[in-house]
């Protein structure tokens, strides 16, 4: 059965490269949606079920750590999250970490690594 | 003024990142990336991708190229032809992922120095002017230049005077 995953990204192109990074690490039941930062994303988890939510740190608007923040305080019970990200440094992650972040996958990605990090929330 | 530049460490990281963003993300093998002397604080190239940061230091990063190479960055991120890109805005998109992938990934070694960094969203300029300052005493400079498929792209950072 497909798995629902919401990609949180104010890049059209990064979106496009996540989809495509999942396809190459041999994950095929996943369907997308999109949004370009945390306000769309907010909008689409109203408004739909996910099974993995995928995010962005730096956007405009709301940015990743307000947003998984948000999602958490809107659902209770939010589907896992993982920051997509540039900035890996300790102080981001555990700050997304402590807001509910399930994990975190650093830029530059490789397919390997996704299926390590994004794999398991997708069996 | 002399100009000063980043410390050696730091520099190092901005190629090993370089090389790393390209081959992995854009799937381009750089012939060549070297230290160069970061001039100018004023740009004027076909394409310009600036983002700025506040923190422990100011500044920005400042990524120039030629248009041509912005869009073959785009449409190899995208795994298409850059006569598929169907407009520059979706290769300034592009460009300005390869900018944010750039500074986060410099932010990551600066942090870890015990420094702070906050960046802002990447702007990609097309054909205009961009001035950034970083002509005080005080100031710091450092680019790296990045040639692949017989094009340059400069990667340069400009650190404001801390007063």
């Amino acid at each position: 059965m497909a798995k629902n995953v919401l990609i949180v990204d104010d890049s059209a192109t990064m979106r496009k490269i996540i989809m495509r990074g999942i396809r190459q690490a041999g994950i095929e039941n996943a369907d997308f949606k999109e949004a370009g930062d945390g306000v769309e994303g907010m909008k689409a988890v109203e408004g739909e079920k996910f099974d993995l939510i995928l995010s962005d740190v730096n956007m405009p608007n709301m940015n990743g750590l307000d947003f998984v923040k948000a999602v958490a305080a809107k659902l209770g019970t939010p589907p896992p999250i993982v920051m997509i990200t540039t900035e890996g440094s300790e102080e981001v992650v555990k700050e997304a970490m402590s807001r509910g972040a399930k994990g975190y996958l650093k830029k530059p990605f490789t397919p390997e690594k996704i299926q390590e990090v994004i794999g398991p929330f997708l069996k | 003024m002399a100009i000063q530049t980043l410390e050696p460490h730091l520099v190092e990281s901005l190629q090993s990142s370089a090389r790393e963003i390209l081959e992995t993300m854009v799937f381009m093998t750089p012939d060549n990336i070297e230290v160069v002397p970061e001039i100018e604080s004023s740009f004027k190239s076909e394409v310009v991708g600036l983002l700025g940061f506040t923190g422990t230091r100011s500044g920005n990063f400042v990524v120039r190229t030629t248009e041509q190479l912005a869009r073959t960055i785009a449409a190899k991120m995208l795994m298409m032809d850059p006569s598929e890109l169907a407009s520059f805005s979706e290769a300034a998109d592009g460009f300005g992922e390869l900018v944010n992938m750039l500074s986060g990934n410099f932010k990551n070694a600066w942090v870890a120095n015990g420094n702070q960094m906050d960046l802002s969203v990447p702007n990609v300029i097309h054909n205009g002017e961009v001035r950034v300052n970083s002509e005080h005493e005080g100031s710091l400079r450092s680019c790296v230049r990045v040639t692949v498929e017989g094009q340059v792209l400069d990667v340069g950072i400009h650190f404001e005077s801390k007063h």
